[in-house]
């Protein structure tokens, strides 16, 4: 008698789980915001928020989620309708990205997308997006987001490969600038997505700035022993490290070369895990030297430090991160967009981004500070920014026009 | 200790009915799998026409396949590749490599990911098939790492770790793209129907009856002159290409792939789980169990609100509980319970 | 020559630890022959409660091996009765999917009461200077315990009654049972040892590793694989299994990429099955 009641049980619970998952699949629909209408207009965030990219998902949220509390004390869109955050986590793999995007964009008649911050979820979530016919304004770093042909793709950060070729013009500048001449480099990255495309992109530019490399590596995104690494440092001695990868992989390569005494610059390639808080925390002092290019700081104009200091107030942390700036920045664009189209509708949305030209607003927070978008849907005039780590705080160094302070090399 | 872990790998989950039982069933059977691929098929026009939950019956679809493919083997030769996403990636890349550098029809690339993936079976064959059991499993699994390693490092034709994304052809059925999804999805419903009726024929085929006589006594098997490598490797090649096909439909719904969603841990273990949950050693098992499978996994994004972390939990946990009281799989409850039934029904008569 | 010299003993240094958590793989495995997918996880386990005595309570790292390993053999006796125990006499399709659903379910509840970071300690980085070659003070340390361990459980195996039970069941359990022996009590013994060995690599490994909650398949990947090199249902094999994996490893990532280390481990692996099927020391290390 005990088996086929189990049995029973256990049917009745996945036939119960089945109908669950039916209901949720096809619920919600009803009861949801409306783009059209007097009601709020929903927009959609797709970040990960669980998983390896659970930080700067949730720093890319956070940033969008106070620029939408700003928009709304600032009267709204369409004249006094208020910005309604719709979230949905891309989780840890593209197909889910592109799953959550779906469901939301099924759900939820948004008027915009932002995300999905790492560049092979923003890939599938921009194809759902496009499908959709709504506009993804993303802050990835990827080329291969506005070579695709995509109509709907807006990316507001510069290229990739634009990141790794500025970061030796600076350099040079910056020696120049403090009298001395270009440095042996060892490069180090990630074999994820944004890091074997600046690896490719450092490799090739880096004689012609005329940087003699002694060392180039790729490393996976997810090492935990950097004990070979480091070994290679010190045998290949060179005088400045120029470092890309995760956060959890910088503090460890930076903290072991500084045990074996090796005290020569490091910048970061792409910002990158350089410019996480946990760098910054797990570092403490060390900290201090450390350079990295980025495509947004917080001390760039007074309209940027304001935002970034309510930002840290409101987060406790030390400084605004570059993803929290650009997905702020990514939901002031499409604000605009909707003020442009006079309507909430996704589709006029996306005409309205695609002749944007502003120069104000939002565009203060970029180096450049203007944003319109060219035909492939790249923002044309953001250039990389050069920090360091001054006192605990990342301060622009270079170029020099925006320079906050000068480098210490 | 021998090391022939073999020897007690892959014991028949499930007796099968005698012939002349089987074949009394089969005309009913056939109809009521004719009629249930049928409704399936006519989902999206009456039951959830929109674009996520289309979403979710594709999904559904995909993993019918790629875990039919993976019981195609363990559950009739007793063989468990531990990395099956081998298969299932090697097809996925061969679509996207050849439709993204030749610009041709993906439909052609249809084919090319199953014989690119029957492919990588052969040779993982070739190498594996000297020994058996874990070892086997092991390979598999070693195989799917190295493809891995080599779809990051490629870069030139892989697109490295940023994986390919394939141009969009809105509504060019030439292209195998479409307005909906909904084309695609019937699409993949013809292929695990297929994949169904091919196991369903080859079980009644002589080499069906090979294939149970590897995996229940290769000794016997052996001393009856059968090649027992001959039918292992034919069973592995068609479970790979059979996995390669779906892995090839994969990337064209998401017009996307990379390494970790080809050849990635999870990948593997996605066909262990959808074949396992639905029941070894029965035809719609592996179909039952993608449902439950990925209706778990959404019901576990809903309740956790969306993180992926609570969701692997969710479906993890139930899963294992349904394990260990249900060891059969849901095709086992369903048979104890229609067994019952018919066995009361026998003594009233 | 300094390079090579410290790529090769830093290999050596680590691998200790692997031949630890490996000889606990090849116990469970040999006894039950059940794959157990939570292997890796128990070592993920044992190095989170490593992270946490040390940084936050101030424990000294040597104390925490004990801890764990008495922690872990009970966890191991529990999981044992309550679930692997069971499986035993299922088929091995119910075994696997048991095992790797247990092993998803330790993992992501991890991620979720701590998050994805990588936790280390600050003995990570550590290091002193012979000869010109640096070394970490605590793999060497590691290397250390590892080797007392292992020398306690061959006396263990060997000396004792259950001991030799075990190494009866790995070698044969039917004709074992026909013997009389408590097949059921060695299992439990045998479980137990294989998890209290993961408690003890886990405890120490934290001392020159991070630890992530999804480090369990990395290290479950490498037990298997040291496992079939060395040899299976070799206990010594295992252990030097893990020791050559771990140069294998420094190796590749000093002189070819890192990106390729485990590539290369599995290439090892093949050679190893084409040349010699039954592993390195599958017959030179039986133990009878």
């Amino acid at each position: 008698m005990r088996v086929p009641r189990t049995a029973m049980k256990a049917m009745l619970a996945v036939a119960t789980t089945a109908a669950v998952a039916l209901t949720a699949a096809c619920g919600g629909r009803s009861d949801s915001a409306d783009a059209s209408g007097d009601s709020d207009i929903p927009i959609a965030l797709v970040y990960p928020t669980s998983g390896v990219w659970k930080t700067q998902g949730e720093n890319s949220l956070r940033g969008a989620q106070l620029a939408i509390n700003d928009i709304n004390a600032a009267g709204g869109v369409l004249g006094g309708r208020k910005l309604v955050a719709k979230v949905a986590d891309a989780g840890n793999d593209p197909q889910t990205a592109a799953s959550a995007a779906r469901q939301l964009l099924q759900r939820d008649k948004v008027a915009g997308l932002l995300g999905a911050y790492l560049s092979s979820y923003t890939l599938t979530v921009s194809t759902v997006a496009e499908r959709a016919g709504v506009a993804d304004v993303t802050q990835s770093f990827s080329d291969e987001l506005v070579t695709r042909g995509y109509k709907n793709t807006f990316k507001t950060t510069p290229t990739a490969k634009a990141f790794s070729t500025s970061v030796f013009d600076y350099l040079v500048g910056m020696y120049e600038a403090a009298g001395k001449k270009p440095p042996s480099a060892a490069i180090l990255a990630s074999d994820d997505a944004s890091g074997q495309q600046q690896y490719a992109a450092a490799v090739e530019a880096a004689p012609k700035a005329n940087f003699d490399v002694v060392l180039k590596v790729q490393y996976p995104a997810n090492i935990t022993d950097t004990n070979a690494l480091v070994n290679r440092i010190a045998a290949a001695k060179p005088e400045i490290l120029l470092l890309n990868g995760p956060d959890l992989a910088e503090i460890q390569i930076v903290k072991a070369i500084r045990a074996r005494g090796i005290d020569v610059p490091v910048v970061g390639l792409g910002g990158a895990g350089v410019t996480t808080q946990a760098f910054v925390d797990s570092l403490g002092a060390g900290v201090d030297g450390v350079l990295a290019t980025v495509p947004f700081n917080g001390d760039i104009t007074p309209r940027a430090a304001d935002v970034a200091k309510r930002y840290n107030a409101q987060h406790s942390g030390t400084f605004m991160p570059a993803e929290s700036g650009t997905a702020y920045v990514g939901a002031w664009l499409i604000a605009k967009a909707i003020d442009k189209a006079g309507s909430a509708d996704a589709k006029k949305v996306a005409d309205a981004l695609r002749t944007l030209n502003i120069s104000d607003g939002p565009a203060e927070l970029y180096p450049g500070g203007a944003v319109r978008f060219n035909a492939t849907g790249l923002n044309e005039s953001a250039y990389p920014l050069m920090i360091q780590y001054q006192g605990g705080k990342p301060v622009t160094v270079w170029p020099e026009k925006d320079a906050k302070a000068k480098p210490k090399l | 200790m021998s090391t022939d872990i073999s020897r007690d790998a892959g014991t028949a989950p499930v007796t099968p009915p005698s012939p002349a039982a089987r074949s009394r069933r089969t005309p009913a059977k056939a109809a009521g799998a004719v009629l249930v691929l049928l409704i399936c098929a006519s989902l999206p026009l009456w039951a959830f026409p929109d674009d996520y939950s289309v979403g979710i019956l594709m999904q559904i679809a995909i993993y019918a396949g790629y875990g039919l493919s993976w019981h195609l083997l363990a559950g009739y030769t007793g063989q468990y590749a531990f990395g099956h996403a081998a298969f299932f990636g090697a097809g996925a890349y061969v679509m996207a490599i050849f439709s993204y550098h030749t610009g041709l029809s993906p439909w052609l690339g249809l084919g090319l990911a199953a014989i690119g993936a029957a492919v990588v079976g052969l040779l993982v064959g070739l190498i594996a098939l000297r020994v058996s059991g874990l070892f086997f499993g092991l390979i598999t699994f070693g195989t799917a790492l190295m493809l891995g390693v080599a779809a990051n490092q490629l870069v030139g034709l892989t697109g490295g770790a940023a994986g390919l994304s394939l141009p969009l052809h809105l509504g060019d059925a030439g292209m195998m793209q479409f307005d909906t999804q909904v084309p695609l999805y019937e699409i993949t419903l013809v292929i695990v129907a297929g994949y169904l009726l091919l196991t369903w024929a080859l079980l009644r085929s002589r080499l069906g009856l090979l294939f149970r006589s590897v995996r229940d006594d290769p000794v016997a098997a052996d001393a009856s002159g059968v090649n027992i490598r001959g039918v292992r490797l034919g069973a592995l090649c068609l479970s790979a290409a059979m996995a390669g096909l779906i892995g090839a439909i994969y990337a064209q719904s998401l017009l996307f792939i990379d390494p970790e969603s080809a050849f990635g841990l999870t990948q593997s273990v996605n066909a262990i789980f959808t074949a396992i949950i639905g029941g070894m050693g029965s035809l719609f098992g592996p179909v039952l169990g993608a449902a439950v499978f990925v209706l778990l996994r959404e019901v576990g994004m809903t309740i956790s609100d969306g993180d992926g972390v609570y969701s692997v939990l969710f479906y993890s946990t139930v899963v294992f509980v349904f394990i260990m009281v249900a060891p059969k799989g849901l095709v086992g409850i369903g048979r104890r319970l229609f067994g019952l039934v018919r066995r009361d029904a026998g003594k009233r008569e | 020559m300094n390079l090579l010299l410290e790529t090769l003993l830093n290999g050596l240094l680590i691998g200790g630890v692997y031949g630890i958590f490996s000889v606990g793989f090849a116990l469970q495995f040999g006894t039950l022959r059940i794959i157990n997918f939570t292997h890796g996880d128990f070592v993920m386990l044992a190095m989170f409660l490593g992270f946490f005595a040390v940084s936050q309570y101030g424990w000294n790292p040597f104390a925490v091996i004990p801890v764990a390993m008495v922690l872990f053999g009970l966890v191991g006796a529990v999981f044992f009765t309550t679930v692997f125990n069971r499986l035993k006499e299922e088929p091995h399709e119910i075994q696997l999917i048991a095992t790797i659903t247990l092993s998803a379910i330790i993992t992501a509840g991890t991620q979720g009461l701590f998050g994805q970071d990588a936790r280390s300690l600050d003995t990570i980085t550590e290091i002193f200077q012979l000869g010109g070659v640096h070394l970490g003070v605590w793999k060497v340390i590691g290397l250390g315990i590892s080797l007392l361990l292992a020398g306690g459980l061959w006396l263990l195996l060997t000396r004792s009654g259950i001991g030799r039970d075990i190494r009866a069941s790995v070698d044969d359990a039917v004709a074992a049972r026909l013997q009389g022996i408590n097949t059921r009590r060695a299992y439990l013994v045998a479980f137990s040892l294989g998890a209290l060995l993961a408690g003890a690599a886990g405890a120490t490994l934290i001392t020159f590793y991070p630890v992530t909650p999804s480090v369990g398949a990395n290290l479950l990947v490498l037990a298997f694989a040291a496992v079939l090199v060395g040899g299976a249902g070799s206990l010594p094999g295992a252990f030097l299994g893990g020791l050559i994996l771990a140069v294998v490893q420094q190796v590749t990532a000093t002189y070819q990429s890192p990106a390729l280390q485990n590539a290369y481990v599995f290439l090892l692996f093949l050679f190893i099955l084409v040349v010699k099927p039954a592993g390195l020391f599958g017959r030179l290390a039986r133990v009878d």
